[in-house]
């Protein structure tokens, strides 16, 4: 039932979650719902794979978290991009670029 | 980078908040995707259960996002060791026997770490003392060298002068002085140096200074330094001690220095080595040591060979040197003189512990497979629930590694308080047993042995356990024979490892025993029972001619015979096993040239005319020495049995005629048996005797008296003290012992060595023994319901008991087996500690195993017993 949905590799989802907190301070469930519909539901982020990713990026210094007051004032952790994740963040779309071309490119030829 | 460092020690020092946090986060979570499937039309309870299933196990993502922390291995290493530490709680009697025995085996290594570290491993206390060496005589033709030996003043001065590898050299002798006028009189043991001895070793004196060259000559040597340990205990450790005087045999000495502790040693005060003009003359006379350090780049061997080109030049300017037999000089470094020879023994005993601590990790490793047995179900349930193996491997090693450092810390202990045992019972044999103490180096050592005897016994019981099929395990309930099978080919593989060793050790405390027993039934050559020793030195204040020191020991053994209790007394200038020397050479009226076979020449000894019948050695022909043989009338000499085998074999040597130190004529007028002078093992050296009337040294200034007695001779002591201050009442009377303890002193090594490996051989036989009694008291209890089966089946009780023995004994025939072959090729590395055994002596090689089988037959026998009073119907219900 659930084939077209893509398992996103740890590194993928690590990159998916940079670039959505690009735009501004969220919570775990925003962002997994953000990448579902920017990605129109192709990319479904399991939870069993968020939130230990989402640790994983804030031992590794890429991330920040807070507690603070979600839209229904409940207790929320929102996580931030810190500065050297903006910079792991640009490396990565560099090395997701290259290596998409390479794959597009290899694709074409035959 | 700050704030990762931040977060992990939020991580480990916060944990209960941050797992409350990460449980927020996911109920959070939980709810709005509760909310979204509402929105999407389901009831309240689909909502709920959808949102469950898509979000996963709770407890797992939980699990992997506290794996994402970094802190994991602290944690967990924290978590093990509380876990740990209650299992051992809950097992108290698993607890303490594994921990005494890790003590025993880690202490004892410690120990002996100890000891060897302060003898073997330190360098000694002079500085460099790596570039030190020792000048010493070796003679025997026909290639066989001697033992190490004096050199000779002349020699000394050739070597110094002549040599182009030494840097400096020095010259140094020992002896005893009375120390007088400072209250108790004492004798203290003195080492004569030249002015260079103190350089030559590195070491600077910590007040005053060292002496000068000028003070080496006879007048102006009244001089002397005294030792920092002397300072103290003398002196009252005071700065003004500098320019105090001293009387030392009646001369009166400046104190001009004092040493340093750092050197410490037997030598209490060193003086000016002052040669008498004799000393200087005569180039046979050799009882002076030497010393030197070697030039930078130069080593041993080349010191050694330019050595041996200086004595051939000395030999062609001086050849009747040669006449005496062939003679070299030796270089040694100096290291290796002080400890060259106890570094066999105490190789032998690292090895013997070693053994001990393999043994007991044995132990220990059955014990923990055993109770890993009964915990299986445990296991099982963690390895359900998701632990890893590796997890589970690293939660057992963390309880071994902390058995293994209990048993360390107790081991540290035991071991502190035996090697004060060691050093205060041995102190004798042991060179530099000053040095001897536990320092950091032993603690280093302790530690890293607890955590490799950790991982020795936990490893391999961890790893076994760890292989568990959960659903195997929970199944069967607590016992299985299916999978124990291999944890039992293992143990019985650790048991027969043990028994192996043991014997190894028990076959080298045999050879040992056998060793001590044979060397105690040599035959001295003398009677050491209810001999009464002492000696007593004249000064030459008062007794400066030859006629008042002889007439003095006249008169003292007139005076001790007449001490009721006191059979015969006699004296003579080196008594046996006193460790004193007087060697020297002799001719033969009418032979040219002897060469001389064993070692240089011969003892020669000047003894009062009753002191061979005292000692009881035996006369073989001619006469003793009577009251008619002084001074004046014609001198005479007594032989003992090895001279006259040597050069008399086809003759009588009564009447011949020798000349000994110098040119007098001496008739043989007897021929005595043979003694041991130096100790038991010593080789048969010629003694020569001559009436001390009509000694070449002009009347003994020094001489040991030696007293039969009826009974116990430690009564009469005061009576033969109190008769010889009646003669003098100035006189101190010193060495006063036994010549039982004598003889004893004189193998108190031997002894040492022989007690410390029949201890740890012992301690082995016992812990094999546990070990093999553990083992099959543990099968039994495991294979209760097969021999329930058995005994349904028609088994007898005698049937049992075979079995359940016939396993032990199989076990301890193996471990036999390959002790006996290992203990072949061991114990010939031993066979230089070995006194007239071999090292495949057969009779101890037969023996030790029947002790062994005995002793594991009293091991099988308990579990046996039990296996046998086992109820058939109850072990096949609880199975």
């Amino acid at each position: 039932m659930k084939k077209e949905q893509t398992d996103l590799l740890q590194g993928t989802l690590d990159l998916l979650v940079l670039k959505t907190l690009q735009s501004g301070p969220t919570h775990g469930w925003d962002i997994a719902q953000r990448i579902q519909q920017v990605s129109q539901e192709v990319l479904r982020v399991g939870q069993g794979s968020l939130y230990p990713a989402l640790h994983r990026l804030e031992a590794q210094g890429w991330i920040s978290s807070e507690w603070g007051a979600s839209e229904n004032n409940r207790k929320a952790k929102y996580y931030k991009l810190t500065a050297a994740g903006r910079k792991q963040l640009s490396a990565e779309t560099e090395t997701w670029r290259r290596f998409t071309g390479a794959v597009e490119l290899i694709l074409k030829t035959s | 980078m700050l704030t990762r460092l931040k977060l992990r020690l939020r991580a480990l020092f916060f944990k209960s908040r941050m797992e409350e946090e990460l449980s927020e986060e996911v109920r959070f979570h939980l709810e709005r995707e509760i909310e979204q499937n509402l929105a999407r039309g389901m009831s309240p309870e689909e909502a709920r259960a959808a949102a469950s299933r898509s979000f996963g196990g709770v407890a797992q993502v939980q699990e992997r996002c506290r794996d994402e922390r970094g802190v994991r291995l602290l944690e967990e290493l924290w978590h093990n060791l509380r876990h740990s530490s209650r299992m051992l709680l809950k097992n108290p009697g698993f607890t303490a026997i594994s921990v005494l025995t890790l003590a025993l085996g880690i202490g004892a290594n410690s120990a002996v770490f100890s000891v060897v570290n302060s003898i073997l491993l330190q360098p000694l206390p002079y500085r460099d003392s790596d570039r030190l060496v020792t000048v010493y005589q070796i003679s025997g033709a026909s290639g066989k060298p001697s033992a190490p030996e004096p050199i000779s003043a002349p020699n000394y001065f050739d070597y110094r002068d002549q040599n182009t590898v030494f840097e400096s050299v020095s010259l140094f002798t020992g002896t005893n002085l009375n120390l007088t006028g400072q209250g108790e009189p004492e004798q203290l043991s003195v080492l004569r140096v030249s002015a260079s001895y103190f350089s030559t070793l590195g070491v600077e004196a910590v007040l005053g200074r060292t002496f000068s060259p000028e003070e080496e000559q006879p007048r102006r040597d009244g001089v002397v330094i005294l030792s920092h340990n002397l300072w103290h205990r003398r002196f009252g450790g005071v700065p003004n001690v500098i320019g105090r005087t001293l009387t030392l045999d009646d001369k009166s000495y400046t104190v001009i220095g004092v040493m340093p502790a750092s050197l410490y040693g037997e030598t209490e005060i060193w003086v000016p080595i002052a040669l008498s003009p004799l000393e200087m003359k005569l180039r046979e006379w050799n009882h002076l040591s030497m010393i030197a350090r070697l030039k930078p780049g130069i080593n041993v061997e080349q010191a050694q060979a330019e050595m041996n080109v200086i004595v051939s030049r000395i030999n062609r300017q001086y050849p009747q040197l040669l006449a005496r037999g062939g003679w070299g000089a030796g270089v040694k470094s100096l290291y290796e003189q002080s400890v060259g020879e106890i570094r066999r023994a105490l190789l032998v005993l690292s090895a013997t512990v070693g053994f001990v601590l393999l043994i007991a990790c044995a132990n220990v490793a059955n014990l923990l497979l055993a109770r890993s047995a009964a915990r299986r179900k445990e296991i099982a349930i963690r390895l359900a629930l998701g632990a890893g193996r590796g997890r589970i491997v690293r939660q057992l090693l963390t309880e071994s590694a902390l058995l293994a450092l209990l048993g360390g810390g107790l081991g540290l202990m035991l071991s502190f308080w035996g090697v004060k045992l060691l050093v205060a019972f041995n102190r004798e044999n042991l060179p530099r047993w000053q040095e001897i103490r536990l320092d950091s180096r032993v603690l280093v050592f302790t530690i890293v042995t607890s955590v490799l005897t950790s991982l020795l016994f936990g490893l391999a019981p961890a790893f076994l356990s760890s292989k568990i099929h959960p659903v195997v395990a929970l199944k069967e309930g607590g016992r299985s024979s299916a999978s124990g099978f291999r944890r039992f080919g293992f143990r019985n593989l650790l048991v027969v490892a043990e028994v192996a060793l043991a014997l190894v050790l028990l076959v080298g405390a045999g050879l040992l025993l056998k060793s001590f027993a044979r060397l105690m039934e040599v035959d001295l050559g003398f009677r050491s029972d209810n001999l009464l020793t002492m000696q007593i030195s004249l000064p030459s204040s008062k007794y400066g001619t030859p006629e008042q020191r002889r007439a003095f020991f006249e008169r003292a053994l007139e005076q001790i015979r007449t001490v009721p209790g006191v059979i015969s007394a006699g004296a003579v200038s080196n008594l046996p096993l006193s460790g004193s020397m007087t060697g020297g050479g002799f001719t033969i009226e009418g032979r040219a040239k002897i060469p001389v076979e064993q070692g240089t020449g011969t003892d020669l000894r000047s003894t009062s005319h009753q002191y061979l019948q005292t000692m009881g050695i035996p006369l073989l022909r001619g006469r003793y020495f009577n009251d008619r043989d002084r001074d004046g009338a014609p001198a005479v000499v007594i032989i003992d049995e090895t001279l006259a085998r040597a050069y008399f074999r086809d003759e009588d040597p009564l009447g011949k005629r020798v000349a000994v130190e110098g040119p007098q004529w001496r008739e043989i007028v007897g021929v005595v048996g043979r003694i041991k002078y130096e100790g038991l093992e010593s080789d048969d050296k010629g003694q020569l005797y001559f009436p001390h009337a009509q000694d070449p040294w002009s009347g003994m200034f020094r001489m040991f008296l030696a007293v039969r007695t009826a009974a116990e001779p430690m009564n009469s002591v005061s009576a033969v003290q109190g008769a010889i201050r009646r003669l003098d009442k100035d006189l101190p009377v010193y060495r006063i012992k036994t010549m039982e303890q004598l003889v004893s002193n004189s193998v108190a090594q031997r002894r040492f060595s022989m007690f410390l490996l029949g201890l740890f051989a012992s301690l082995a036989l016992l812990l094999a023994t546990v070990g093999i009694y553990g083992v099959l008291a543990h099968s039994v209890v495991e294979r209760t319901p097969e021999i329930g089966v058995r005994m349904a089946l028609g088994a007898s009780k005698g049937d049992v008991l075979r079995l359940v023995i016939g396993q032990g004994m199989v076990q301890t025939l193996a471990g036999i087996g390959a002790g006996l072959i290992a203990a072949f090729g061991l114990t010939r590395l031993m066979s230089a500690l070995l006194f007239q055994v071999k090292a495949t002596d057969p009779l101890t090689f037969v023996l030790i195993p029947l002790l062994l089988l005995s002793m594991a037959f009293v091991a099988c026998y308990l579990p046996a017993r039990r296996a046998t009073k086992i109820d058939p119907l109850v072990a096949l219900r609880a199975e």
